[in-house]
């Protein structure tokens, strides 16, 4: 090492004020993403994590071409209810449809369903948070007090509500879904708000003369959206689940439309009989939501 | 004899991302009993390293050569058992922050005692008397009573004080102070000074004084170890450290370092603007109050303050922590408004309901420099889009003219022209803060306000960006409002100074005078406070 390599890297901030760590240059930000990757891919969970979730992302874009058979019309009577072979890997259905095959196509719906409800949750949950928490006085209290009895009543429950309002369908699922998960995400952005409200950055935002929205949308959502980031990943998990969960119970997607969900509860009556029905479209949404979760937990880690 | 602490060849490397990085390279230290030896250098200098090194501190993946022996004891490489019969016992640490030393669950008290428990010195009612009799001995008032309070109910300065208690209550020989007192008043950073200077010798304990601050270090220490760049570069006595080092980087660094006898970087304005102009920013009898909440008291930060800056003016505003300073700037830069009294710009009160021209009007008048260069950076943004905010807000200037303007102003603050498309974490403090003065001036205020705006940066740096806003300030008719607890710094850059307490202004008036001869007691004290004072012997 010589004597001017200490310039380049950055010391852990042990000095006190540590006021002046070497500015890194541009291209070890590069290798420092580089590296990070390569962290990430070191962690065995995450890499088949990554590596599942691709192929349920795979499923869901283009189910034709990786499903061996079509969900709905190929009725294979002759192997109706037959368990699991090389030619059916997840075995058939009382109509002799293959199961997996329904899977794969089932993916789309579901992950669908999931995203939607997410992307309203967190749209939602953005956009009340950051004026509860902008705003502040009466309108965080109305706002706050709102999601407060929102919390109070169990997320599924909340769902059922909505949907028995709207009405069934994967899209009204998907809705009641999303709006159940709408206080977590109101919470944590008012939460994100304050502290960044409280930066020396929002002072110079103001003294620079920025207007309200500029300040909301330039400097806040900007730096929630982090802490968000890591909320709605984790709640990707938990909207697949929720959906399914609610076409369990029927009120999603109508048959013979294949949905993760009401796969389980078709092989729900034949459980004693063909346990792969209903156990193997469950691994997968089990799967899919550990996955997702492993990887929201690398989310949070890159984001710091 | 042999020496207390014998530091021979010590290497120091930290293990980073992109490799190996050299902390500290081949130190020699020799610090005798009853004498105190201080590091000084600047932030990466390797100062707080050779500190933890000696403690033991350094966790596995640190890289340690050399050799460190403690009165004939080799410490590199001890085992955790021996090592914790050594700290605390033989060697003590006071560190930096008072806050985060203290366990905030359990009562000071217990905490000094523990000290003694551990070592197995004392137990029950002697521990408690001994602890009791160490806090007194660190200045602690009324030790007795206060044995059982929580770190929360004590002040920054009493809480060093128990740091320091919970340091010499099992009679150390060597004590590691780093930066003892940076986070502390100048008045209470003396008192803890004399406080240790006097227990050092009582007891005849040898102290490892770290410190970024050189004018101190030369008022505390027998010896000056300056580091640069994890290397030893110039042992000299203290006294002789400001003014008789012999190297260029210790000379480099005494230069900077401000002084109540380094010149002034703004001489007196030769034409001041006559006292009719309209004032850039005014304060009349500003109060601000923040009301408490429940059982909390109501804290009035403002009391009754006016000010008038005008054009071309610096002036410099002291005070503790405390005194209102910060609220005032606040208020001058339309940050906080006044809960009684006006704040005006331009002879605009800004009180009223102001339309969006005069609200602009304002806000190109006045611009701020904040203390912390680092969060007063929005992460996620380049310094080049930070810079164009007051463009893209209160000009009409188009995208092209708003990134000639960023190069231009870049090139006036010396930052390199690649830095505009950097994030802030990517620049050093001194280029953030050099950053922050660019996007001050691009809407060309008439006044910048600078609060301790260079109090979070290393002499060097500090000395740059005082020359820049000097330069500024001379060049560009700048006018300048600096507040910093600093009165060295103050100093050097104010022709006019209001010295705060408590929200008030307790005294005012041109800045050689009311340094040279203070008319109140407390502005005495904050003079006699700051180190460096005196340039040779009359130590302690």
């Amino acid at each position: 090492m010589t004597g001017t390599d200490i310039d380049l890297v950055r010391l852990p901030a042990l000095e006190p004020g540590a006021a002046d760590p070497p500015a890194a240059a541009a291209e070890s930000t590069g290798r420092g993403r580089f590296s990070r990757l390569r962290g990430w891919l070191s962690a065995p969970g995450a890499l088949v994590s990554a590596v599942f979730l691709l192929l349920v992302l795979c499923w869901a874009a283009v189910p034709g071409l990786l499903a061996p058979f079509d969900p709905v019309s190929d009725l294979d009577s002759a192997a109706a209810m037959a368990g699991p072979s090389s030619q059916h890997w997840f075995g058939t259905d009382p109509l002799g449809r293959d199961v997996y095959s329904r899977v794969v196509h089932g993916s789309r719906l579901s992950m669908l369903a999931a995203g939607l409800a997410v992307t309203i949750s967190v749209t939602a949950g953005a956009v009340l948070g950051v004026l509860a928490g902008y705003v502040g006085r009466w309108l965080d209290s109305l706002l706050m007090r709102t999601v407060d009895v929102l919390v109070a009543i169990p997320g599924l429950l909340l769902s059922m509500v909505v949907v028995s309002m709207l009405g069934f369908g994967v899209v009204n699922v998907a809705v009641a879904v999303g709006v159940a998960g709408i206080p977590g995400f109101a919470r944590i952005m008012r939460a994100e708000t304050l502290r960044i409200l409280s930066r020396p950055y929002l002072d110079a935002a103001r003294t620079s003369g920025l207007g309200h929205v500029a300040i909301m949308v330039r400097h806040v959502l900007p730096n929630a959206s982090g802490a968000l980031a890591v909320l709605a990943a984790l709640e990707l998990g938990g909207a697949i689940l929720a959906v399914s969960a609610l076409s369990f119970l029927g009120f999603g997607a109508v048959p013979p439309t294949p949905e993760w969900g009401a796969l389980v509860n078709d092989g729900r009556g034949y459980i004693a009989s063909a346990w792969w029905l209903t156990a193997l479209p469950g691994a997968v949404i089990a799967a899919t939501v550990i996955a997702i979760n492993r990887l929201s937990r690398e989310i949070g880690v890159v984001q710091r | 004899m042999t020496a207390l602490l014998q530091v021979e060849d010590l290497h120091v490397t930290y293990r980073g991302s992109t490799g190996a990085v050299p902390a500290v390279r081949g130190v020699d230290l020799r610090l005798e009993r009853g004498r105190t030896l201080a590091l000084v250098g600047e932030s990466g200098s390797g100062k707080t390293s050779i500190g933890r090194a000696v403690l033991g501190l350094h966790p596995r993946g640190v890289r340690q050569r050399g050799s460190i022996t403690l009165d004939g004891t080799e410490l590199l490489g001890l085992p955790a058992p021996a090592w914790r019969k050594i700290r605390g016992r033989r060697l003590a640490l006071i560190p930096q922050d008072p806050l985060a030393g203290l366990n905030p669950v359990h009562p000071i008290g217990r905490q000094v005692a523990e000290v003694l428990v551990r070592h197995r010195l004392a137990k029950g009612a002697e521990a408690r008397e001994q602890a009791v009799q160490a806090l007194a001995e660190a200045g602690l008032e009324d030790a007795e009573r206060r044995y059982g309070a929580f770190p929360h109910e004590l002040s920054g300065g009493q809480r060093q004080r128990v740091l320091i208690a919970i340091a010499i209550v099992a009679r150390p020989e060597l004590i590691i102070a780093d930066e003892p007192t940076s986070a502390l008043d100048v008045t209470v950073q003396k008192q803890i000074l004399d406080r240790l200077a006097l227990l050092t010798a009582e007891l005849g304990t040898s102290m490892l004084l770290i410190t970024h601050d050189l004018a101190l270090a030369a008022d505390r220490a027998d010896e000056v170890a300056v580091l640069a760049d994890g290397a030893l570069v110039e042992l000299l006595s203290g006294s002789d450290l400001l003014h008789s080092a012999r190297t260029p980087a210790a000379q480099h660094l005494a230069a900077a370092a401000p002084t109540l006898d380094s010149p002034a970087l703004i001489p007196p304005p030769a034409n001041p603007a006559p006292v009719e102009t309209v004032p850039l920013v005014a304060a009349h009898d500003v109060q601000v109050v923040f009301p408490g909440r429940g059982v909390r008291e109501d804290v009035r930060a403002l009391d009754g303050v006016s000010l008038a800056v005008r054009p071309r003016e610096s002036v410099g505003i002291v005070g503790e922590s405390g005194s209102g300073k910060s609220t005032l700037a606040r208020v001058l830069l339309g940050l906080q408004a006044p809960t009684a009294g006006r704040a005006e710009v331009l002879g605009v009160d800004q009180g009223r309901r102001l339309g969006r021209a005069e609200r602009r009007a304002a806000r190109r008048a006045v611009q701020p420099v904040f203390q912390d260069p680092y969060s007063s950076f929005d992460p996620r943004r380049t310094i080049g889009a930070s810079i164009a905010e007051p463009l893209g807000a209160l000009t009409r200037i188009g995208r092209r003219g708003q990134a000639r303007r960023v190069a231009e102003l870049m090139d006036q603050v010396r930052l390199p022209a690649t830095a505009a498309g950097r994030r802030p974490r990517e620049l050093s403090g001194g280029q953030l803060q050099r950053a922050a003065i660019a996007r001050a001036l691009a809407v060309s205020p008439q006044l910048v306000v600078a609060d301790e705006a260079v109090s979070a940066l290393d002499v060097s740096v500090q000395a740059q960006v005082l020359q820049l806003l000097a330069r500024l300030h001379q060049e560009q008719d700048l006018a300048l409002v600096f507040i910093s607890h600093d009165l060295a710094v103050v100093r050097q850059v104010s022709t006019r100074v209001l010295v705060m307490r408590a929200g008030r202004v307790v005294e005012q008036g041109p800045t050689a005078e009311v340094l040279t001869s203070p008319t109140t007691e407390y502005t005495r004290a904050l003079i006699e406070a700051v180190p460096g004072r005196t340039p040779t012997g009359e130590r302690r």
